[in-house]
């Protein structure tokens, strides 16, 4: 790929990306398929600047998408939830008021 | 607020008591924007933008087996992931016996902090921690 200028379209074609870091710079491969890839190495300051202009970037394009501003683009939202019963009293007290009701009392 | 509901709560005494037999059921796990009662079943997300109940999930694959009055889920239950349009701030979450959108009836529910669910995003009860049912 070295020389080439990378279109928008061969960036839709990406298939993978890997990360590593050496010599004080990330290493960004982006994998086209098994023998095509292009990496950018990027200085600590190129990656800031890439995660705030992608954060914005995403906002834009969840907008353009229609989910607004600030919504998660494939967010994990973990839920959790406890079903407490006191089933034995509640059991009980509930069978003792279904007699009472039968028996009129 | 969490509960069984009320027909779980007839059906268990009927079943205790000797009065009726109760079969395992199917469970199927939905999620509501109105809490649900003992009585009253909520609002459920509505049956749009890719929402749907829970496949079955009862047996050994799906829960761990009960300790100390307690289970909790053995994986994580993933939700369909919300496309096109917000399933809204869903408060509760309530077991059903069945995984038909609408059909059925609760068994149990429970209520928490409420949560947008907006595109993209996928609701989860993370295994082992999602859902604990305690019977104390």
């Amino acid at each position: 790929m070295a020389g080439e200028i990378v279109t928008g379209r061969a960036f839709e074609d990406v298939d993978g990306i890997e990360f590593s870091v050496s010599d004080n710079l990330v290493h960004i491969k982006l994998k086209f398929d098994e023998t095509r890839g292009l990496t950018i190495n990027a200085t600590p300051y190129m990656v800031r600047h890439l995660i705030e202009n992608l954060e914005r970037a995403e906002k834009v394009l969840l907008a353009e998408q229609g989910a607004g501003e600030g919504n998660g683009l494939g967010r994990i939202i973990n839920l959790h939830a406890r079903v407490n019963v006191q089933a034995i009293t509640e059991a009980l007290n509930k069978h003792q008021r279904d007699r009472s009701s039968r028996n009129g009392n | 607020m969490s509960s069984f509901t009320d027909i779980l709560e007839d059906e268990l005494i009927d079943h205790l008591f000797g009065i009726g037999t109760y079969a395992s059921p199917v469970l199927s796990i939905g999620l509501y924007t109105a809490n649900p009662t003992d009585s009253t079943t909520g609002t459920e997300v509505t049956n749009a933008n890719n929402y749907a109940r829970t496949a079955d999930q009862t047996g050994t694959a799906n829960w761990n087996t009960s300790s100390g009055g307690s289970t909790t889920n053995k994986l994580n239950i993933d939700f369909n992931q919300c496309q096109t349009a917000t399933w809204g701030t869903v408060t509760a979450m309530a077991i059903s016996d069945s995984a038909t959108y609408g059909a059925g009836n609760q068994l149990m529910y429970d209520d928490f902090a409420g949560v947008a669910i907006n595109v993209n995003d996928t609701a989860r009860f993370p295994a082992s921690t999602g859902i604990t049912c305690a019977i104390t």
